[in-house]
């Protein structure tokens, strides 16, 4: 098969959808005689449905002043924001940035992971089996993060006084890195979310009725989204990540420098 | 009455943010970065005199105002723009292994690739613009946004097969 640029940009046409009914059919044909066609038009529509989800989870963002940058550049945005008008103050106002009671309590047990000391890797883990009905009622799917270096060590409740009720999953890192994961009962407060806070990387995704949050301190922003986003997928998809990002994730571990926290 | 004009504003402007951030993050490929970026956009939205009340122009002005904001940012940080592959052989990328295909690794590999090409890519797969509308966007015309994006994706996939870190893995079909 001829595979030059032309057919290839008209393939590309073809599955966006901006080929007028004539070549629209012509392409239709051409497809229906050669399987190769056919093969790379899926694996275009599937590369464009994929795109169109790459950022589907992405955090949520909102109207309010910069949470970097420093103060000059905050007071220029919200002097700005006095020239724009009260109307642009008040969308600005109602949308000022602040900690969440569920954020404040995540990131708390996270420092108390990070400052206490470390279990050896390897000492027997409660099982998440139990410990999830025990304290959620129902089994909860945690993500294996062996690929990014990250053993399991421990599993523990989370206090009822901090306002919710459920898990703290700890990783440890083969140099050290320190992980945690909440899982707690979803409510309407825990949008997903990433961000990060005075140092710690912080990851947040729903699944059915659950609400983990991912925290590491020190770690590379970019290792860090890596292990979130396949976590995430894994959670969601309830079975481990297929071996390219299993991969991906060695890879990523080997070429990053040990977390800093 | 001053409150429920923004508050409409607010409203009109929230339901194109996730598009904006994914539109950012292709601009500027780092979520924080990104997400300032989309804050920028939002307060010159909000503070401008004149506003398209066409839903399909204010979407266009939008992401403008975004593309806008991003190229100051760039160069204030005196950023250069890197050009997409000129290479004409598509051969490669025809039945690329679909396995490799799957919003992480695109994720990652949209973040690996030229501005100009993951701009495109995300102008007309993320954010959802025709090729008429990419091209008024960019200030192109159409023709040059079907070839760009068909190179764009070319680059993407290449990549894509890359990312396990070892010899492109494509697969032929038979």
């Amino acid at each position: 098969m001829r595979t030059g640029p032309d057919r290839w940009q008209r393939l590309n046409a073809y599955v966006d959808g901006e080929l007028d009914p004539e070549a629209r059919a012509e392409i239709a044909a051409e497809i229906a005689r050669d399987r190769e066609l056919a093969a790379a038009a899926a694996t275009l529509t599937q590369l464009k449905a994929a795109t169109g989800q790459a950022f589907a989870d992405a955090p949520a963002v909102t109207i309010a002043a910069p949470r970097r940058g420093g103060m000059r550049r905050a007071a220029a945005i919200l002097a700005m924001t006095a020239a724009a008008g009260a109307a642009v103050a008040a969308v600005l106002l109602t949308a000022a940035p602040s900690l969440p009671p569920h954020l404040d309590l995540a990131i708390s047990r996270h420092a108390a992971w990070v400052a206490s000391e470390a279990p050896a890797r390897g000492e027997p883990v409660a099982a998440p089996l139990l410990v999830g009905l025990a304290r959620l009622d129902r089994p909860v799917e945690l993500p294996d993060l062996r690929d990014s270096g990250l053993q399991l060590v421990r599993i523990a409740a989370l206090d009822e006084s901090g306002g919710a009720t459920g898990l703290h999953v700890s990783y440890l890192g083969s140099r050290g890195c320190r992980v945690s994961l909440i899982v707690v009962k979803a409510g309407p407060d825990h949008a997903p979310l990433r961000r990060e806070i005075g140092g710690t990387e912080v990851a947040r995704w729903t699944a059915e009725d659950l609400a983990y949050t991912l925290l590491a301190s020190g770690m590379p922003k970019e290792r860090f989204a890596l292990i979130a986003t396949s976590a995430e997928e894994a959670v969601r998809q309830r079975r481990p990540v297929p071996g390219p990002v299993r991969e991906a994730l060695r890879r990523e571990r080997d070429a990053s420098t040990p977390c800093t926290g | 009455m001053e409150t429920r004009v923004a508050n409409e504003a607010h409203r009109r402007l929230s339901k194109y943010l996730p598009r904006l951030f994914g539109y950012a993050v292709s601009l500027v490929r780092d979520d924080d970065q990104a997400r300032d970026l989309v804050q920028e956009c939002a307060l010159r939205a909000l503070r401008a005199r004149s506003v398209p009340s066409d839903e399909a122009a204010y979407r266009a002005w939008l992401f403008a105002i975004l593309r806008n904001a991003a190229t100051d940012a760039r160069r204030r940080r005196r950023g250069e723009t890197a050009a997409i592959g000129t290479e004409a052989d598509t051969s490669e990328v025809w039945g690329c292994d679909d396995r490799y295909i799957a919003s992480v690794t695109v994720q990652q590999a949209l973040r690996r690739i030229p501005d100009d090409a993951r701009e495109v890519i995300a102008l007309v797969d993320i954010a959802g613009f025709s090729y008429a509308e990419t091209a008024a966007l960019l200030g192109v015309p159409t023709g040059t946004v079907m070839s760009r994006l068909s190179r764009a994706r070319q680059t993407l996939l290449r990549v894509i097969a890359r990312t396990p870190g070892r010899p492109l893995q494509l697969r032929r079909r038979s």
